[in-house]
């Protein structure tokens, strides 16, 4: 049980530095935290890793309201709904995501763990006519709820899509814009795309925005909410964590969508892309110790972790591992709330001190990171080379929502592969 | 004092020299199955050799790096057929190897698994069947595997079906009906029927160490049912000592249960040979790289 506790503290603490943190993101934390996990039991690196995924959505969630910088892709609707939040609603607002992210945690383990026998259904999910309606209709929501004209999103996610079919396309059997640059046939990468082309713009507008740290009062009422409406939240997050690739970043995205078609109410809209992502966090771990089927990058890192222990995916063990931790992920929620909530105050002195600094300090810092690891890789002049175009074309755009270029992105490949699947299925 | 000064910089000395360095390069994705075994071995190997461990996740930036490594370290990688075909089709970063440079070969054919019970194998192999197929990259090859060699040898008209992620999206869709059948990996295929989700009835191959049939004997004229591939342990910069150090080291690793390297392999029956001669697995190789090069 100690151990437990142990990998759990561990997981959260990497969890909250990555959730505050905007950018480090859970794929980093995890390649980072890789060495010291390999001598840990398959159950306490899936604690670890479960808590620090859930922690990083809690805390991230506060500090992309308060400095409206994105670093994780499941904080793009909260970002894009930002400006039109009144700033007296923003302590309430970050009170109702605290609570409705717990909710939707709460409700989303209860749910495993009472159908821990049966969970194999979720591969019912996975079929790939279901994954491609609910990518178009995705792709659709953002379009059609982007800040900009339809003409400039629509475009912005044809841009997205181009860029993200560079690189070797294994359906295809050949290189797309590679231009013979080897370095390129792994496309380009998500990291700097994601800091170019969504986080800096954001910032470089967020910096003019009459939006200060300073005058957000801390709400310490119990938010209102209407718990309906979070359940419901937390059923499509649940769901849209399932979808491969994407997990909590769909999530919080197909809510958003949803919500967006019913309500104006900015405060609404972003708790339910906020809610849905703590229960996407919850569900993308089910392909993973069932099937052996890692969603994203991250979730393959802690699954190999795990199977060089010697853990096998199955019903059983899956069973076993949500019964087992059920009241300990709980545990992780409540610790969340009191991050993103009550403690929310610590954070926020942080961020008091200078917010324009803070804004340059995060980029500096995601800049070095990423140059950092391009050095462990011997990648540097690819990198400097794509973050100069990045940047540039990231200036360029400084005035547009940049959410549908970046949804282009991350889906390209996958809108090829299912379009093909479905031919060969059904044609 | 002096003399415990000096014995303690003699042995700080000797433990320096005795961990040797290698530099051991994933000329796999970031989190495949090159990179689960490269980084198997590079936490086995630790307590002998000081490893600097590489994983840019691109194959020809892998290939970019181990040709730049000092030429007097010793640089490790695995290299397979299906890569080498990649690279020669698209003139991008084909490997050579001698001899000396092999510390290890194994090659890994696919299985047929199926989650439905009643997709059993004599279904797969009944003349005028017609079932979908789902399968891995490089998909031109692996659908040829089902049409030109399947669908030819036993009067088919099974369907393959391509899935870009790998073996886990081939088992969901085997799992929810997508397909009936399905293509995995030895490692995977025995993961798959531990899981308890299905059975793995035909080997890719003209043998099989196991329960499975050996679906390429059934036709032996017909040599596109073959599916798999040539895995190659490759040793640059090393001399004739340093070879047969590493090569015991990764050796021992295997042999041993309890390593991380062993647990990669658990329950599969892939026959790994340490002492390969050109002469007769050159063509073998050539052949395999064929298969991938398909223009």
């Amino acid at each position: 049980m100690i151990e437990h506790l142990l990998a759990i503290s561990a997981g959260a603490t990497v969890g909250m530095v990555t959730g505050i943190l905007p950018g480090l993101g859970v794929l980093v934390a995890m390649v980072v935290s890789a060495p010291f996990l390999a001598t840990w039991t398959p159950l306490d690196i899936f604690l670890f890793y479960a808590a620090l995924i859930q922690i990083s959505q809690f805390t991230g969630s506060v500090t992309t309201i308060y400095t409206g910088i994105a670093g994780e892709s499941s904080s793009i609707p909260t970002v894009s709904e930002l400006p039109r939040l009144p700033a007296a609603q923003f302590g309430d607002t970050i009170a109702a995501t605290a609570v409705g992210s717990l909710v939707a945690a709460i409700l989303s383990i209860s749910v495993c763990w009472i159908l821990a026998a049966h969970l194999s259904a979720m591969s019912y999910f996975l079929r790939t006519e279901l994954i491609t309606m609910l990518f178009v209709f995705a792709l659709i929501g953002v379009i059609k709820y982007s800040s900009d004209d339809w003409k400039t999103s629509t475009g912005l996610c044809l841009i997205g899509i181009l860029l993200g079919t560079v690189g070797y396309n294994p359906n295809l059997e050949t290189n797309i814009l590679t231009f013979g640059n080897s370095s390129l046939t792994g496309g380009v990468p998500m990291d700097l795309v994601l800091l170019c082309l969504f986080t800096f713009p954001q910032l470089c507008r967020l910096t003019n925005s009459t939006v200060t740290v300073n005058s957000i009062p801390l709400s310490w009422n119990w938010p209102r909410l209407n718990y309906l409406r979070v359940t419901q939240y937390s059923a499509v997050g649940f769901v849209g964590g399932l979808m491969p690739g994407l997990a909590m970043t769909f999530s919080s995205l197909l809510s958003y969508n949803l919500t967006c078609r019913t309500t104006t109410d900015s405060r609404e809209r972003i708790i339910s892309a906020e809610t849905a992502n703590n229960a996407g966090a919850v569900s993308q771990l089910i392909p993973m110790i069932i099937f052996g089927l890692p969603l994203v990058p991250s979730e393959a890192i802690a699954l190999s972790l795990m199977e060089l222990k010697g853990f096998t995916a199955s019903i059983a063990s899956a069973a076993a591992i949500f019964t087992s931790t059920a009241l300990l992920q709980i545990g992780v929620a409540v610790l969340g709330v009191v991050l993103a909530w009550p403690l929310v105050i610590q954070i926020l002195k942080i961020l008091k001190t200078n917010l324009i600094l803070f804004r340059i300090g995060i980029l500096a810092t995601l800049v070095l990171t990423i140059l950092y690891r391009s050095w462990l890789d011997h990648n540097m002049v690819f990198v400097l080379s794509c973050m100069a175009c990045l940047f540039l074309a990231g200036w360029t755009l400084r005035q547009k929502d940049t959410t549908g270029l970046i949804f282009g992105y991350l889906i390209s490949d996958r809108l090829l592969d299912y379009g093909l699947r479905l031919h060969s299925l059904y044609f | 004092m002096k003399k415990l000064l000096a014995l303690f910089a003699v042995a700080i000395m000797t433990f320096s020299a005795a961990a040797q360095n290698i530099t051991i390069v994933n000329t796999g994705s970031k989190t495949g199955g090159f990179y689960l075994e490269t980084n198997a071995f590079s936490q086995d190997l630790q307590n002998e050799f000081k490893i600097d461990y590489i994983n840019p996740g691109q194959s020809c930036l892998a290939i970019d790096i181990v040709n730049k490594v000092d030429k007097n370290i010793p640089v490790l990688f695995l290299w397979e057929t299906n890569f080498e075909g990649t690279a020669r089709r698209h003139s991008t970063c084909p490997v050579k190897f001698t001899e000396k440079e092999l510390i290890r070969v194994h090659y890994d054919a696919f299985y047929i698994c199926s989650a439905k019970p009643e997709m059993n194998a004599d279904r797969l192999i009944a003349a005028g069947s017609s079932y979908k197929i789902g399968h891995p990259i490089p998909a031109g090859v692996m659908a040829n595997s089902i049409t030109k060699g399947i669908n030819a040898s036993f009067k088919t008209s099974h369907k393959p079906v391509f899935y870009a992620d790998g073996a886990s999206s081939i088992i969901t869709a085997m799992l929810n009906g997508e397909v009936d059948y399905g293509m995995l990996s030895s490692k995977q295929a025995v993961k798959f029927a531990q899981s308890g989700h299905g059975t793995c009835m035909y080997r890719m191959d003209t043998s099989s160490a196991d329960t499975s049939i050996p679906l390429a004997a059934k036709d032996l004229a017909n040599k596109n049912i073959r599916a798999g591939y040539y895995v190659a342990f490759i040793l640059k910069n090393a001399t004739d000592a340093q070879r047969a150090k590493i090569q015991t080291a990764i050796k021992n690793a295997h042999l041993n249960p309890n390593s991380n390297t062993a647990k990669i392999w658990e329950g599969t029956r892939v026959k790994f040979e340490w002492d390969t001669k050109m002469s007769t697995f050159n063509q073998e190789w050539e052949d395999s790289v064929k298969s991938f090069d398909l223009k």
